[in-house]
Order: C-alpha cells, then structure tokens, then sequence
C-alpha cells in the first residue's frame, strides 16, 4: 500500500524510479573515438550478424552467409576493395541470426522465425517453436562450451526488423531459450524480457541482454536471473566471448533523456506510434543525421559549423569490454559525430576486433591490443 | 544514406475533436499568467503576508474584537515602537551584520528619556534629540568596532548587549525611583506616547514616514544600494570602490538611532524604567525580521518584509496574552511559528528561482496542418536540390553568427557577429574585414535608410542606427506598455527585423516579450503568440505597437505598393501582409501559410519577388508534440533543456515567393556543408549572400540571370546607381 | 352525704378545654403558615452579582501569592456567578501593560491589578476608571490610588523585619545587607523607606550591601554569595520576599553560615514557602500578609464595589492587612500557613 502511493508520488513528480535520468560516460566508460577510427574490413548491403570460429569470420548478409580469412592478406588487385570472400549459404529469407557451432556447421536464424543448422554433424536440424509458442524474432544465438545454442527471441509481437515499435511499445516478452543441437531438444530458460537480444554462456551460467531494461541478466539452472550489469547507459545487443577471457557487448542503440521522457508519455507515444513514420520518431536509431524530418534535440545544434560530440545521440557505436564477473573494463565508442553506428554485434578473432556497425553497413576491424594499449596511454 | 525525404505515412488529415477541445482549452485560459506573477519580485513578500493573513484571520475567529478599531490602534502602537527597532535590525542585517545589543540599546534610551523627562524635567524636544544622540553614541560603538575594526557582529554585539545591560542595572540601581518618583507634566510628551489622530496613534504615523522613506533610501538612492550591495558580497562591493567601512559603522548608528526613536516612544507611553525592560527584545526582533523573509546572511530585505514581520509577531504576542495562555506558552508558540516560517521562507527564497523557472513556460496548443512533402522527386517547388553548395563563403572562421548581411552602393559587405559588432568586408574581394561600429548585444536584422544611416536590430538591446560616420545612435528600445500584459512588455527584448517605408516609419518585428534572447527555444516550444510588430516613427522618434500575439513575428519587408509590408512568423510558419495606409489600413492577410520549416527574414529580388530563407524545418514528431501542450509542460519541467526536442534549425533553404502566395523556387544545401542553417539573404548585383546567425562565415552564390544592377536599397529609394 | 347536684358544670369544663385545646392548636398551625418576614435584599445581590465580570491581572500566575489570591478571589466569587477572567504576563511588564490596556477596552466591571512597578500601570488604571471600570489593587499599589488598595503596609514589614535584624546583631558585628525586589516595585521602594526608618535610629548598624534581585531566587543567590564572600561576618540579611529568598537562604547555606546570619524576609505565609522554611532554619522571622486574609477581604471590596457601581465617587480606601510574624515559635503550629491548593 505505502509502495503503491510511494510510486504514484514517484510518477507523479517525475522522481526515483520515474526520473528520466540516464548514466553518464564516466571511468571505464569514458568517451572515445577509438571506434569511429577503427578502419573498415567491408561494407556490405544489409549485414545483420557476424560469428567466428577462431579463424575464419562468417557474416550474414541478406539471405546469403559470407566467410572471411582475415589472416590472408588482401591481394594487390582487391587492395582499397572488399577482401574477398566465399558465400557459405544463400536464401531467401532474411539471415537473422548466426552462430558458428564447436563441431563444425553453422546454426542460422531465417527470418526470425526458424532456427536451422547447415552444415556440420548435426546439418538439417530445425526448430520453429519452444515450449509451445512459436518463434517470432530470433535475433542471437551464442553458442555453449558443450554444444547447446543459446538462442534469444526479442518479441513476441513484432518482427526483428520493428524492434523499435517494441521499445516504443514497452514490449517484455523476450525469451531466452536452449538448444540442443544433438538431441533436438529446446527449453525456455526465461520469458518476459523486456527484448532479448544477445546471449553467450558464462562459466555455468547464461548471459542474455535484456535490452530495454538496460541490463545483462545471468541465469542459472533453477535459479532466477539476476543482473550481471545494470544501469547501462545504452541498450545491450549481442554479447560474445573474448580472447582472454571476459566477454565484448555491444550496445547497438544509447539511451537518452528524451527518449526516457517519451517511454513514460502513453498519451504522446500512442500518437506517433499511429501517425508518424518509424524512422522520424522521437525513438533511437540505428544510424542518424539523414533528413530533417527526424526530431532533433536542443545540444545537437550546430555552432559555427561544428557539433557537440557529447550531444545526446540519436544513435551511437558502442562496444563494451566485461570481465568475466561482468565488470566494465574498458569501452570503444564512436560518437554523435561519427559514422560507425548502430553496433549490433562484435566478434574477436586471431587478436583483431571485428565489429559489425549496421548504422553505416560495414564491418570494422580493429586490433585489440593496440585499443587497450591506446586506451592506457 | 538515405538522403531523400520518405513520403509521409499514416497521417490523418482533419483535426480530432479533443484537438479541438484542447485548442479550446489552452486558448481560454491564461497558463501563462501564474508563472509571470510569480517571477515579479514582490513575490518574495509573498510568504510571509500570507502569513500574516492567516494569523491576523485566525486569531480574530479566538478572540472577539480582535481586530476592531481599539484594538488594533493599540497593537499600533506596539507595532510602532517595536517596528522601529525591527526597521534598525533589518538594516544591519541587510548590510550583512547583525545587532544582538537592541535590547539593551532600547533600556539605556528609554531610561536616558525618562530620565530627563521625569528628574532634570526638561521639555519635549531637547530631550528627543538628546536620546537620539545617546542611541547614535551607542550604535556608534558597534559601528566603530564592526564597520572599522572588523569584529565578526555576532560576537561584538553580545558583548555590547551585556555592557549595556550592566550600564542600564548600575544606573537603574541609582534612578529608578527618583524616575518613578516624579510625573513629567507636558502635553507634548504624553501626546507622543498615547495620544492618537483620526483614531490613529501617533506613533504609527511616525514610523509611516520612517518606513516611506527606508523604502525609498533601500530601493531608489545610492547609499541604500551601497548597503544591499555590501551585504551580497563585501569583498565585491569593496573592490567596487563603495567606502564599506562607513556604510556598516553608519547601519550600526542607524540602528542606534531607530532604537531609540522607540525608546523614546515607550518612555511616554508607558514610562517604567523597571528591571525587565529590553531584556529578550533582541530575540523578538530577530523572529520579526527573519519572519518577515530578510535574509540572515544579508543583501536580501526590504522595509515591506521588515513590517510584515513585525506584524506577526505583536499579533501573535497580543493573542497569545489575550488568550489568558500561560506566559510559558507564549514563547513556545513564537519560536515554534518562527521555526515553520524559516524554515518555509527559506526554502521559497532559495527554490523560488526554480520554480518559477518550471512554471513559467506555459505551453500552448498549436496546430498545423500535415507537412508538404520535400521529397526531391515531389516535383513540388519543395523539392530537395543542392542548389546553395557552389556558395563560396567570406571570412570563413573569422565571423561568428552574421545573422543578416547587407551590401551598400560600393558594395561594401556589412554583417552582424555575436561579439556585438557590425563587421564590414570590403569590396571586391571581401578579404579584409573591420569592425565598422561595436554596438554590444546582438546584431540582426539591417536596413538603409535615405540617407545611408544603417539601420539596425540589436537583440537584447532594441533598435539601433549607425550613421555613415560610424557614429551609433539609439533609435528606440521601449514602447508602449500593454495594460493587458503582467510582464512588462514597454522593453524590448528581441528586436529582430526591421524595414523602412517610405515616409520614414521603421516597422520592425520583436520576436517575444516572454523570454529573453537566448531563450529562443523556449519559446518555441511554448508556441504561445508572445511577438509583435512595432512601429517606431522617425519624424515624431515615437514608438508603439502595431500588432500582437503573434508566433514570432521575424522577417520584415515593405511591400511593392508602399502601403504594406510582409512578415514572417517564425512559430506560426507564415508569411502575412498588414497595411498600414491606404484603402487596406489596418487589414492583415495571409500570403504564405503550412510552410515545411521556419521562415526567418524576407527581402526584396530583383524581379520584384521576395527571398526568404527558413532558418529550420518542421518534423512531423514536433508538429505532434505542438498539439499536446500537456507533453511540451512535462518535458519543460522533467527534462534537462539541452535535451528538449527543439525546432531542428540544423537544416534551412532559401525560397522566392511573390505576393500572390507561390512559391516560385528553392535552394537547399543538403548534407549541411556549407550553409546548415540560413536566417538571411541579401540579392545584390546578381549575386545571393547568406547568413546564419550561428555559422561562421557569409555565403556568396552567384544567381543566374539575375539583375547584374540590381541595389536592394538604391533601387527603394530611387537612387540611381 | 350525698347530693343531688347535676354533672353539667365537669361536662362543660371538659368540653370548653378540648375547644380551648383544639382552637390553641389550629390557631399554632395558623401560626406556622406565612408569619415568617421575607429577606428583601438578598435577590438584589444576587441579581446584580450575577454574570459581573471580574478580570484578574498578577504580575505573574506562576508562584504562590498569585494563586493563592485567584484561589480565594474563585471561592468567594464564583458560586454567585462572577466570571473571574485570568491574564498571565509573567513577569514581563509590558505583556502586562498590554493586557491591562486589552482590558480597559473589553470592560470588564472590576480589575484586580497586582502592578510590577509604581509607574507602569499608573495611567491606564487612571483611564480605566475614568471608563467607569472599578480597580482593585492587590498587595503592590501604583502610584495612583484606586477605589481600594488591598495589600500589606509595607513600611510597617520593612521596620519590622529590620528591627528584628537589628536585634539579632546585637553584640554581632553589626553589618547587615539588604536583598531588595524590582526597585520600582511598591513591595520594594516602600519596604526600603521602613528599613531606612529603623536604620536611622540605629547609627551603628552598617548596610554593606544594597542590591535589588528582581524577584528572582538565582538572582538573590548569587548576590547574597559575593556578600558573604565579602563579609563572612556578615550578622543580618532583610530580604524583600520570601519566594525570592529561598535563594538567599542557599547561599547561605552553602556558606555554612546558617543559624549565623539572621534573614528577615516577608511574603503570602504558604506552607511550604513560608513555614516549612522557618521551620527548617532557612528563615528566621518571615513576616507573613496571610493570602487567604487578603483575598476575602479583596472578594469582600468586589462584593461591595459590584453592588455600588458607579456610586463611589471620590471614595479611595486602604485595607492594609495584618501581619503574621512566623519565627520557630510558631512555624509548627497548625494554622500559622495556609496551604496552596486546598483552602
């Protein structure tokens, strides 16, 4: 009774849980532009995941899934061009999600809809339902030290492609489920996320961002799932394993102030949501700056023709170093005047970072060591 | 990058009917007002009369006759005496110090009064005078000691207060009966204490004109502002050169002075000399002041607060003894109103500022009909293009924010900068700039006149002219006030735009009288009609208000049949027509209305069309928040204001339009390289020149077949070229 | 020998005694009905004492004297329907100059007035009668006389307690100090001039210390201290009031020197105040106005005044009342104090 009057007060005013506040960029978060200098290892037409098995980068694009040797050298005549690359699959459907397994094959997400695997031992298997309900959204499949596929479904009411009619829906029926490539079992391991998108095992226990409450949550078996990392400033997507141990999240949208203020105004939000078109909504993005139709906000004005890195930012390249417990190490951003956008996934291999940035449709390729020693000078 | 407009989606086309009912509602009832009654200063005041209402109105429900005639010409008369030593308190605290010894300052006069009243049985006026020296001599000590010697007050003060003490015992020891011993037989001097005109004591007459002129002293003459100025900040006001030593020590002898004065009061009145007198009267004084809301930590105060104050506390004593309440009780009850009063007080005094800042933009309903389409394959006049990308830009990185540019017959370039300015590059190749005058403020909109004194709108400041010698002269910076205006709207805040007829009127646009320069955003965000057009008379040097309400009103051009001119409302995104003469007077029309963005200043073409630039453009997630001024009052007071949704002024065009209301064409600079945001054009001999007020260098865009002759100024005033 | 008489005469006797009987006992119970003669004025009194107001203004409510004059003047007063309206100033002159001037415009029919100093109240109480408002002054009179002064003669306890000092130094060192009350006060400046009458008779007594205490018992502690530091042979201390030096008494106490210096004081004779104090040795002589004495005779002036409104003219009366001496003779007897709260 007193919690209820207390958050009626809260809402009210506009304080604690209904403030509008987002964290600042501060310690190991601090802003840089070490991804926004990151050079560019492709750019593609509609690139949506990429995954690794060590050596080779396998990215999918469209319906087709491309690999890379990024260890072979580009050849004079492709030098200033795209390196080369074999096409491992092609469809129709659109690749959502994708995975390389432990064993050889890779497990792909078509259209949000179907798990498969092509290629390898367990080549063929498929899932379009779990627990009863079917998939609808299936965006990252991590992928476990003993072969089970991590898979997350962000919503069960749009698309992958209207992720944003569910931040501005308050969607929560992200799910996380397991996958078991050998027996062809599938279990729910949690429901109602406020959109899931990004999972990878931690020692015994399963990570899942769970993007609109800005947090990454563990689960163990039994156990119910608490925050690994809260309060982020951004919202997480795709988690994967580092070298070294630790794990790269990224975060493919920011949080601001406005959008903040705008989630808690159903009057307004049911509005836009009605008469407005997706991309000019008050809504983050995955790249910005296009049209004068998007709404802008007070800081990005431009002075003397220069603007703020630090404006509040429609969209921004966030890549995040955790430690194994979960603990910012260390963060690569490209900011609100830069380019490389809209991060939505993030792989290592052979010691380079390869960075899918959908906002401008290109894969970034940085070395790792040489981020953390810059970030250390 | 999707560079193109999408065509607009599910859009719905007529108002809905709680548009309507909300429309209805924001236009009938004035949100606006209470946050302009709050920032009026006397506001501060407004704690304690409330209080002050409320005590006088309770206590006269308690007691019967509370507050008829006798009674309160009774608590006059306290209030008169007490109210004395609370105007001498209020003054040193004002001045940043406090006076802890009025208590004993009050025995020492009134036995001083008594006693040559009652035992050297002098007359009336040598003995007034002589007390007041006596008090004088008193405050003197403390003023000597705090104002030159620079003891801290508190401590200085205790300890005058018990030297005073002891002063008033040992002679009180020695006088007391000899005083109570022998009645004075003077009319005058009984006239003082008790007597009364028109039923009014005559003490409350006295300390009327006292108060009248502290009032006077604290708000209108120099040495009062030299005392408030001491107590904001004695180091600043010692750096000013304000002689701060004698300012204190002369409060402090004020204090003595107003002490005695009623000393001198409640020796007539109620002529006892006895043990108890002046002992606690600090700690009353000290309640009334802070009751009033006069700042313990000086600079803040005023005669108002201190009688306000003083009021509540007799009243609260006189009720509190009426009510037969234990004497104990008293005490408590004062100190426990005291206590919620600071401590009320005190919080409004430091909050006010931030409340009155939330509650002041009051937003209103502002409708627009559905965004025409800019889409570059539209094939509209709206249509996307990159026509302004070949503009090469002058004095790039050496001027900031040349909102307009102007060229003179020489082709001299002019453009205003933020560090108020008017720069002039000179002709041909506008590679060496001047400073051709410094005005201070901000420069914007710029004009000729016949006889080539430069015109020009200075935001912040009002409307200025520079003669061709370089000279600055105001023309005007206040006009009527509106009666029906609680700001003061007689000042000019953001005079943007201006134009000349040709009888020598200047109508020049004032963008908004509810907020300051900088606020522009805010005001965009209200969308409330706080602009207007006014007319300042170059024959007769009057000023006065043509037209109100409107979404700030910018850009000014007369007209092609000298009768009228058009203006731009920024807000209201239209372009009007208003005659001021001829068969039309007084009619307004509109020309331009729906338009994608935000017109800024309009001038003439060569062709007798009209430029006007946008200096941003409309997006449909404003436009939505432009109807629910409920959302716009919530993200107002929530969100920090570097993260409102502004007007995106990022982006600007140029358009030709005529008088028919057709927009004949449009330049854009996409991408936003070279000219984001554009607030002004000037055509002058075939070429284009633009400015942006928050861009850092003038764009020169050569016009195809364009008038190569073509003087906007000359060609008005019919001056070959 | 017998007659023939007849019997009729012993009939009629009989018969004329059972009349003569019976008529004696109707005529008695004629006798019993509506001979007895009607008081006249007693429904008079009673009317017009009822609903008079009577407002009560003591320099302060919160010590003996003060209640024990209300307590007295509510018995008395109360039962015949008089409001008894109370202020409390304590202590503080002006809140009290301020109720009585509240007063003076309420009307009240009578205002017992206990006044701080001779001067303070001194016009308002003039402008009160002027008003047609009766003034009753209790124990410490203004300087303007009002209809009646009920209080103690205070040149008399100023002589007595002093000639009683005077004696207990005898063959002592002969220095005395004198603890006053508020030096304006009647109960002070008056009790001085006693002291001073006996003192002029008695050249070899020598005053070393003179201070006023202001009523107050920490005050006349600390005085009385500095005193018998200074003079430790000190024989004789005349204190002004009783209530206040229960102070006096402390210091000296604490000095030790109790039974050594004789203390004269005066005051309302309360049980615990005054008895209980001599009893102990505090005190040696406390002069007592006998409270209860002084508030029927108060309540006795306000019967009368409320019967004569209007009509007392120039009248101006003094009831000084008699003074108790309590030393340890009588300190014990019942009777000798009266007690607080339950007279």
């Amino acid at each position: 009774m007193i919690d209820a009057l207390l958050e009626w007060k809260d809402r009210l005013l506009g304080r604690g849980d209904a403030s509008i506040t987002v964290p600042v960029f501060d310690g190991a978060l601090k802003s840089n532009n070490l991804l926004e200098e990151a050079a560019t290892f492709a750019t593609l037409g509609s690139p949506e995941d990429l995954a690794t098995d060590g050596r080779s980068l396998f990215v999918a694009d469209g319906g087709t899934v491309l690999r890379y040797e990024p260890g072979v050298a580009p050849s004079p005549a492709q030098a200033g061009g795209s390196p080369t690359a074999s096409i491992v699959y092609s469809g129709a459907p659109a690749v959502t999600a994708l995975a390389c397994l432990r064993d050889g094959g890779l497990a792909l997400a078509l259209d949000g809809r179907e798990l498969r695997i092509v290629g390898g031992p367990h080549d063929g298997r498929r899932w379009d339902a779990v627990g009863g309900s079917r998939m609808n959204a299936v965006n990252a499949t991590g992928v476990a030290p003993d072969g089970r596929l991590l898979v997350t479904d962000g919503s069960l009411e749009h698309p992958v492609a209207h992720w944003r009619h569910d931040l501005m829906s308050l969607g929560r029926s992200g799910r996380l489920f397991e996958l078991h490539p050998a027996s062809g079992e599938a279990r729910v391991l949690a429901s109602g996320l406020a959109y899931a998108f990004g999972a990878c095992a931690a020692g015994t226990q399963t990570w899942v961002s769970e993007s609109w409450s800005h947090r990454v949550r563990a689960y163990a078996s039994g156990k119910r799932g608490r925050a690994v990392t809260d309060s982020l400033p951004g919202y997480p997507s795709r988690i994967s394993p580092a070298a070294g141990g630790g794990f790269w999240l990224t975060c493919f949208v920011l949080r601001t102030q406005l959008v903040e203020f705008v989630l808690r105004e159903p009057a307004y939000r049911k509005r836009m949501l009605a008469e407005i078109e997706p991309q000019h909504w008050i809504a983050p993005a995955l790249n910005s700056g296009n049209t004068f139709l998007e709404p802008m906000q007070g800081a990005q004005l431009k002075m003397m023709g220069v603007v703020k890195p630090w404006a509040p930012p429609r969209s921004y390249g966030l890549v995040i170093r955790l430690t194994e417990e979960g603990l910012v190490r260390y963060s690569l951003h490209s900011r609100f005047d830069g380019k490389h956008h809209g991060v939505v996934a993030a792989v290592e291999c052979g010691g380079d970072l390869f960075v899918l940035a959908k906002g401008c449709r290109k894969i970034l390729r940085l070395s790792v060591a040489g981020a953390e020693r810059s970030l250390q000078s | 990058m999707d560079r193109t407009t999408a065509p607009l989606g599910p859009a719905p086309v007529e108002e809905r009917w709680t548009d309507t009912l909300t429309r209805w509602r924001y236009r009938y009832w004035p949100d606006h007002a209470l946050g302009e009654i709050l920032a009026k200063r006397w506001m501060e005041t407004a704690i304690p009369v409330i209080v002050l209402l409320l005590v006088a109105f309770a206590l006269s429900q308690a007691i019967p006759n509370f507050l008829s005639p006798a009674a309160l010409a009774d608590t006059g008369r306290q209030a008169g005496e007490i109210g004395f030593i609370v105007l001498g308190m209020a003054l040193v605290m004002i001045v940043g110090g406090i006076d802890l010894s009025v208590g004993s300052m009050f025995a020492l006069t009134n036995f001083c009064a008594l006693y040559l009243m009652h035992v050297l049985k002098w007359s009336v006026a040598p003995a007034v005078v002589v007390t007041l020296l006596c008090g004088a001599a008193l405050g003197a000590v403390n003023g000597v000691l705090i104002g030159y010697f620079r003891l801290r007050a508190f401590l200085t003060t205790l300890i005058t207060l018990i030297i005073y003490r002891a002063t008033y015992d040992l002679l009180t020891a020695d006088y007391a009966t000899a005083i109570a011993g022998g009645l004075p037989e003077s009319q005058v001097w009984d006239f003082i204490g008790n007597g009364d005109w028109l039923g009014v004591p005559t003490v409350v007459f006295v300390y009327a004109a006292v108060a009248i002129f502290g009032h006077i002293f604290l708000t209108r003459l120099r040495p009062g502002w030299h005392v408030t100025a001491i107590g904001g900040s004695r180091r600043s006001a010692y750096n000013t050169g304000i002689a701060v030593r004698r300012t204190v020590a002369l409060c402090y002898v004020a204090s003595g002075v107003l002490t005695a004065l009623g000393g001198i009061f409640f020796a007539s009145r109620l002529a006892t000399a006895g043990g108890d007198i002046g002992v606690s009267l600090e700690i009353t004084v000290l309640t009334a002041a802070v009751l009033g809301g006069i700042s313990l930590g000086g600079g803040k105060g005023s005669v108002m607060k201190a009688l306000v104050g003083t009021l509540i506390v007799l009243l609260i004593i006189n009720g509190l003894t009426t009510l037969s309440l234990h004497g104990g009780y008293n005490r408590m009850v004062l100190a426990g109103i005291l206590l919620l009063a600071a401590v009320i007080d005190i919080r409004w005094l430091k909050n006010r500022h931030r409340i009155v800042n939330k509650v002041y933009v009051s937003p209103t309903y502002h409708g627009m009909p559905p965004l025409p389409s800019t889409a570059a394959d539209s094939g509209t006049a709206w249509a996307l293009n990159d026509r302004l990308r070949p503009a090469t830009p002058i004095g790039l990185g050496r001027i900031e924010g040349p909102e307009d540019v102007i060229l003179d017959r020489h082709d001299n370039l002019y453009a205003g900068s933020r560090h108020g300015d008017i720069i002039r590059f000179l002709a041909p190749d506008y590679e060496r700039m001047e400073v051709f005058a410094h005005i201070g403020g901000t420069p914007l909109g710029m004009a000729f006149d016949r006889n080539d004194n430069l015109y020009v709108c200075i935001g912040g400041m009002g409307l200025y002219r520079v003669t061709p010698d370089r000279k600055v002269e105001k023309a005007t910076d206040e006009t009527n006030r509106s009666y029906s205006s609680i700001n003061d709207d007689s000042r000019l805040r953001l005079a943007d735009d201006l134009d000349i007829t040709d009888d020598g009127r200047i109508f020049f646009s004032e963008a908004t009288v509810r907020f300051e320069m900088h606020e522009w955003a805010t005001d965009g965000l209200e969308a409330r009609g706080n602009g207007r057009i006014i007319c300042f008379d170059t024959n007769t040097g009057k000023t006065h208000t043509v037209i109100r309400d409107l979404k700030f009103p910018n850009g000014v051009c007369i007209a092609s049949d000298g009768q009228s001119f058009l203006f731009a409302e920024t807000w209201g995104c239209s372009v009007k027509r208003h005659w001021f003469d001829g068969p039309k007077k007084g009619k307004t029309e509109i020309v331009l209305e729906n338009l994608p963005g935000f017109p800024d200043n309009i001038n003439n073409s060569s062709d007798g069309n009209y430029w006007m630039s946008l200096v941003g453009m409309r997006c449909p997630a404003l436009d939505l928040a432009w109807k629910m001024p409920g959302f716009r009052k919530r993200m107002a007071k929530r969100v920090a204001r570097d993260e409102w949704l502004f007007p995106n002024i990022n982006t600007g065009c140029v358009l030709k339009f005529n008088e028919k209301g057709e927009v004949l064409e449009t330049m854009w600079d996409l991408g936003g390289q070279n000219h984001p945001m554009i607030t002004s054009m000037r055509e002058h001999r075939g070429y284009l020149y633009l400015g942006g007020i928050m861009n850092n260098r003038v764009g020169r865009l050569k016009l195809d077949g364009a008038d190569p002759d073509f003087i906007q100024y000359d060609r008005r005033w019919g001056k070959a070229a | 020998m017998t007659s023939n008489r007849p019997t009729t005469p012993r009939f009629a006797t009989a018969l004329a005694a059972v009349t003569l009987l019976a008529g004696l006992c109707a005529g008695q119970a004629a006798w019993a009905q509506g001979k007895g003669i009607d008081e006249p004025f007693r429904d008079a009194y009673r009317k017009t004492l009822s609903g008079k107001t009577v407002a009560y203004v003591p320099v302060a409510l919160g010590f003996d004297l003060a209640q024990g004059w209300l307590e007295g003047l509510k018995k008395e007063l109360e039962p015949l329907g008089v409001k008894i309206v109370v202020r409390d100033p304590n202590w503080n002159t002006n809140a009290g100059a301020q109720a009585v001037t509240t007063l003076i415009s309420e009307k009240p029919d009578v205002i017992v007035v206990h006044n701080p100093d001779v001067q303070t109240y001194a016009k308002l109480l003039q402008k009160a009668e002027s008003q047609g408002i009766q003034i009753v002054q209790i124990n410490m009179r203004s300087a303007y006389p009002s209809v009646v002064y009920v209080g103690a003669d205070w040149v008399e306890v100023g002589e007595k307690a002093t000639t009683a000092v005077v004696n207990a130094c005898k063959g002592k060192s002969n220095k005395i100090a004198i603890v006053q009350g508020a030096l304006s006060a009647a109960a002070s400046a008056y009790t001085l001039k006693g002291v001073e009458n006996v003192l002029a008779k008695n050249p070899d007594i020598k005053v070393v210390s003179s201070q006023a205490a202001d009523w107050d018992a920490a005050k006349a502690k600390g005085i009385t201290q500095t005193v018998l530091k200074q003079h430790p042979d000190l024989c004789g201390i005349v204190g002004f009031w009783d209530g206040m030096d229960s102070g006096t008494a402390a210091a000296i106490k604490e000095a030790g020197l109790t039974g050594k210096v004789f203390l004269a004081t005066s005051g309302g004779g309360e049980q615990k105040g005054a008895c209980e104090q001599v009893k102990s040795g505090a005190f040696d002589l406390d002069l007592s106005y006998d409270v209860p004495t002084q508030a029927s005779n108060m309540a006795a002036s306000i019967k009368w005044l409320l019967q004569n409104p209007g009509k007392t003219g120039t009248a101006k009366g003094s009831i000084y009342t008699t003074l108790i001496p309590i030393t340890k003779t009588n300190a014990a007897t019942e009777g000798t104090c009266w007690k607080l709260g339950k007279s």
